[in-house]
């Protein structure tokens, strides 16, 4: 530890110690104790702390959110102190559809039945995906989606009305969250793990290799 | 004793209702907090929220513990935050700073309301990642290398974000609180 990096550790973390990497915290308070210097720069780093504490408190979660969210949890109930769950149509959130303006939902009706028919004549027509489509439009995992059709989801795959064309990646089997991708989070890189199954759908519903 | 977040994503991929319902009280606040700060939007961060614990309740039954259970659930959340700012975009994420509402309340009639005010459109203008480094580190509580872990970059990177950050808002929130900057 030296005064430099100490200076760096007050830059990029603040002024609480409790905040600094904690293999370097020992060593950075003691050197702080003994530079006049170094608490002067403590004592600016400390105020814009508490202006970040100032800022508006995050909000809390609402009933309703908890609900929805629990409504669509799995359903064994072990221990059963709290009601039983309503009816999964009762607390579901607005359609991706009905959330949409007019003209959005004028333009994805014209291109849902196609859309629909194609996927489902690919699929019939495809030996191995029997189970389930699955569609992503980048490589992150949290924007893996579970299709099963027929559905307003499929729609939720084109709802950019841009009329172009979207990439989507078509699985036999969603992977797994946590498999041994080497990543240490594992989610996979879909582009690498699935790039021999990338599809790219039209906006006329017509599903390319 | 109170279980793990790993015992009780164990227990929701049994479809263990009481599990859910306590996984959800647990973390559900954090989650939106961290989306509300990270997209400037109440309602969105509670669609987030949602989408995140669906995920949950999707694979659950088949999660393998290779990350803490919070480091996971961050790291969805920021993905589906980070699509959504891309949406606004209409293009690739990068270091631009959030467009600046034009008319920002008045800088002269600081009180100590509007402060917390003040400081809240501070970070909504600050680029994005310089935003979700401070929001992880300072509000989420989130340790270095596991906010760097949650931002797919390395402690070096997360520590250069996060000094970027702190130097933007230095300098922006000096005009208007000087004196809580020790710059009067």
């Amino acid at each position: 530890m030296n005064a430099r990096r100490l200076a760096e550790l007050l830059d990029v973390y603040g002024a609480d110690p409790q905040r600094w990497p904690e293999d370097e915290r020992a060593a950075a308070e003691t050197l702080l104790a003994t530079s006049p210097e170094l608490r002067a720069r403590a004592e600016t780093a400390a105020s814009l702390d508490a202006l970040l504490d100032a800022a508006p408190a995050a909000p809390a979660p609402s009933a309703a959110l908890r609900d929805r969210i629990l409504a669509s949890a799995p359903r064994v109930d072990t221990a059963g102190p709290e009601p039983a769950a309503a009816p999964r149509h009762a607390n579901v959130r607005p359609s991706t559809v009905s959330r949409l303006e007019p003209r959005r939902r004028r333009w994805l009706a014209a291109v849902a039945l196609p859309l629909a028919a194609a996927l489902l004549l690919w699929l019939t027509r495809s030996p191995a995906p029997q189970t389930q489509l699955a569609a992503v439009r980048s490589t992150n995992l949290a924007k893996l989606e579970e299709i099963e059709l027929p559905t307003d989801d499929l729609l939720a795959l084109n709802d950019d009305d841009t009329g172009q064309s979207i990439s989507a990646y078509v699985l036999d089997e969603m992977p797994d969250i946590g498999c041994a991708d080497g990543t240490g989070l594992g989610c996979p890189d879909l582009d690498e793990l699935f790039d021999a199954q990338s599809r790219t759908i039209t906006p006329s519903g017509r599903i390319t290799a | 004793m109170e279980d793990s977040d790993e015992a009780l994503m164990v227990r929701v991929g049994r479809g263990d209702a009481a599990a859910c319902r306590i996984l959800v009280d647990r973390h559900l606040g954090r989650l939106v907090a961290f989306a509300a700060r990270t997209l400037g939007d109440r309602g969105e961060a509670d669609d987030v929220a949602q989408d995140v614990f669906e995920r949950v309740w999707k694979h659950a039954a088949r999660w393998e513990p290779r990350a803490k259970v919070t480091t996971w659930l961050h790291r969805v959340a920021l993905n589906l935050c980070l699509d959504r700012l891309a949406k606004r975009r209409e293009g690739p994420l990068d270091d631009a700073p959030e467009p600046v509402d034009p008319t920002p309340s008045a800088v002269d009639r600081l009180h100590s309301d509007d402060v917390g005010r003040h400081v809240h459109e501070a970070l909504m203008t600050l680029p994005p990642k310089q935003r979700i480094a401070i929001t992880l580190c300072h509000y989420q509580g989130l340790g270095q290398r596991e906010a760097a872990e949650v931002m797919e970059t390395s402690v070096e990177a997360l520590e250069s974000l996060l000094a970027r950050g702190r130097r933007a808002l230095k300098v922006q929130l000096a005009s208007v609180a000087p004196a809580l900057l020790g710059d009067a």
